[in-house]
């Protein structure tokens, strides 16, 4: 399974805000993709979930699902790809959420919407997901407000999972909570991956993708500047606006006030 | 110097800060207070700019009780306590221009005469790295960093004791950050400053901040000096803190202190220590009782069961991530 973008070009009126000559997640490794806000990083994702026309974008090049053409796919056909073949995750899960609809019946919805008939079983794939990111079943009995912010963001990870995706876009999914629970959050979509899922982790925290990516593409004003291995893109960064992001970040140890 | 002593603060009937105490010294001095959300940081500064009513306890600004001032006192403490806030736009009316912004700081604390104000206000722009004709200007037509500049320019107009720093970079990209960070420093030697920084980015306390608080649910779980804290943290808590921080450079597999469980909340505080469930050492003594905050070392303050035994180094925390438990509800 791979998502490849190729000459993507995403422009509001005559502003260019995203160019890309090439970038692909396969199945089974994390993807960082890391710039400051206005890198065109959101953009980049929400093309895949053929939302951006609906920004007010235009978007020209190519994004294929396993050699699939997502661009010139019908709204009926992008509905069977968006939520159930990709599905996205956000800095703010609780506003996803409605709040008046137990999770359980988010589920059920989704479910239903995407084909599953039975409600028995609907709430058994609903629990075996939300057991595979260490959440009980109880959960399904809660409204979004009676979870943390993690407990959320891991069942909006479930959610997926009880579609079987293919693709996780990941876009700040882990900046609005704590590091003790994001640590976690992290845990869990190294876990993911393992499964297969190829997943896209949009971020402006070098030290996120440090601790997950498999690859690394940097963004800076629409294009990938630099992209490579994780750990080689962040050892010895061959450009210079990748060494200056490095260089700007605070880190653990490297002294106090003098 | 700024003193802070017993502090309680609660909300209807919920503690939200129990039984706080530090103190900010005379400058240059940076003092860190770090937790994750909810555990009362900006509550504490809240109750020290007295915006925020304190349900019990000492804060005082050198000989001044803050917390008993009325409102002439209050009004001239104000000059010399100031804050900066994570989100400049909040504080900064959108359709004033910026150097009348900082001139109305001036003139209503008549610091300086009419004369010498517009050169007041360039100094002011040019100390934290701004041109002058940064005055002209609305807030709108300037960037993020530029407008936490601005804040810290009107912070700074009134020549304070104490700041509070309220996550004063965690709106801005990383390289705004970094310049920003080495604009506080900068300041911090040139004007003496001594600061509060509440942050929840332990790198950016390590580097500003000769001594750190860290509180879980409204309690202070240690404090000391932030090297000494950060190298050797004596509560299971600050260590799994330390570890759980993303590097460039990440650590070795399975050195990470894995947390499981979601922080509770101070409406439903568990008993005993409050962190008992969800940390890797917890005991059943730990689920009975509260460990009380003492000086475990010289210096280091420390409210753990355990502490002496981290203290030996025979302690050793791991921690497998498990199945969360749901709180009753």
């Amino acid at each position: 399974m791979t998502l490849a973008y190729r000459d993507l070009s995403i422009s509001f009126g005559e502003r260019q805000v995203v160019a890309l000559d090439e970038l692909r997640v396969e199945s089974g490794e994390i993807l960082g993709l890391v710039g400051e806000s206005g890198s065109g990083k959101s953009m980049t994702a929400t093309a895949a979930l053929g939302l951006a026309p609906r920004l007010g974008a235009r978007v020209s090049g190519s994004i294929a699902l396993d050699g699939e053409e997502l661009l010139t796919l019908s709204p009926a056909q992008w509905a069977q790809v968006r939520g159930r073949r990709i599905a996205m995750i956000f800095q703010n899960p609780s506003s996803a959420f409605n709040p008046v609809m137990k999770v359980g019946d988010v589920f059920a919805r989704t479910l239903k919407l995407h084909g599953e008939t039975s409600k028995d079983a609907a709430r058994e794939r609903s629990a075996a997901s939300l057991h595979e990111v260490l959440l009980p079943a109880g959960v399904l009995d809660r409204y979004p407000h009676q979870l943390s912010g993690g407990q959320i963001q891991r069942v909006a990870i479930a959610l997926a999972l009880a579609l079987d995706v293919q693709v996780l876009l990941a876009d700040e999914a882990t900046s609005a909570l704590d590091v003790t629970v994001q640590a976690e959050i992290l845990t869990l979509l190294s876990r993911l991956k393992d499964r297969g899922i190829a997943i896209l982790l949009i971020t402006h925290d070098l030290g996120v993708v440090a601790e997950v990516a498999d690859r690394v593409a940097v963004m800076q004003r629409g294009c990938v500047v630099e992209t490579g291995e994780t750990a080689s893109v962040l050892g010895q960064p061959s450009h210079a606006y990748t060494r200056s992001l490095i260089d700007a970040v605070p880190r653990l140890g490297a002294g106090g006030p003098r | 110097m700024l003193r802070v002593e017993h502090l309680s603060v609660a909300f209807g009937g919920v503690t939200v800060v129990d039984d706080v105490s530090l103190e900010v010294p005379a400058g240059p001095h940076g003092v860190g207070l770090v937790g994750e959300s909810g555990s009362g940081k900006t509550t504490i500064a809240r109750a020290i700019l007295r915006l925020t009513p304190a349900s019990s306890g000492d804060i005082r600004l050198d000989d001044v009780d803050v917390a008993a001032a009325d409102r002439r006192t209050l009004a001239r403490l104000r000059r010399r306590l100031q804050v900066v806030l994570q989100d400049p736009d909040g504080t900064l009316d959108p359709r004033q221009r910026v150097g009348s912004a900082l001139a109305e700081v001036l003139t209503t604390h008549r610091v300086v005469d009419a004369a010498t104000l517009d050169e007041r206000v360039s100094e002011l722009l040019g100390e934290v790295g701004l041109d002058p004709e940064v005055a002209r200007r609305l807030p709108h037509q300037l960037s993020g960093g530029q407008r936490q500049r601005v804040a810290i320019a009107r912070a700074l107009a009134l020549e304070p004791e104490v700041v509070i720093l309220d996550e004063p970079t965690s709106a801005l990209d990383v390289s705004v950050q970094a310049q920003v960070l080495a604009l506080i420093e900068s300041l911090r030697e040139r004007r003496r400053l001594s600061y509060l920084l509440i942050s929840h980015n332990l790198a950016i306390v390590e580097r500003l901040c000769e001594d750190v608080v860290v509180l879980y649910l409204g309690r202070v779980v240690e404090q000391g000096p932030t090297r000494e804290v950060l190298a050797r943290p004596l509560h299971p808590y600050t260590a799994a803190l330390r570890s759980a921080v993303p590097d460039i450079v990440p650590r070795p597999e399975g050195t990470r202190i894995a947390l499981s469980g979601t922080p509770a909340s101070s409406a439903h505080l568990p008993s005993g220590c409050a962190f008992h469930p969800r940390c890797p050492a917890a005991t059943d003594l730990c689920a009975r009782e509260r460990p009380m905050l003492r000086e475990v070392e010289a210096g280091r303050w420390v409210a753990c069961h355990r502490a002496e035994e981290m203290a030996r180094g025979t302690l050793t925390l791991t921690g497998q991530l498990r199945d969360d438990e749901l709180e009753e509800s």
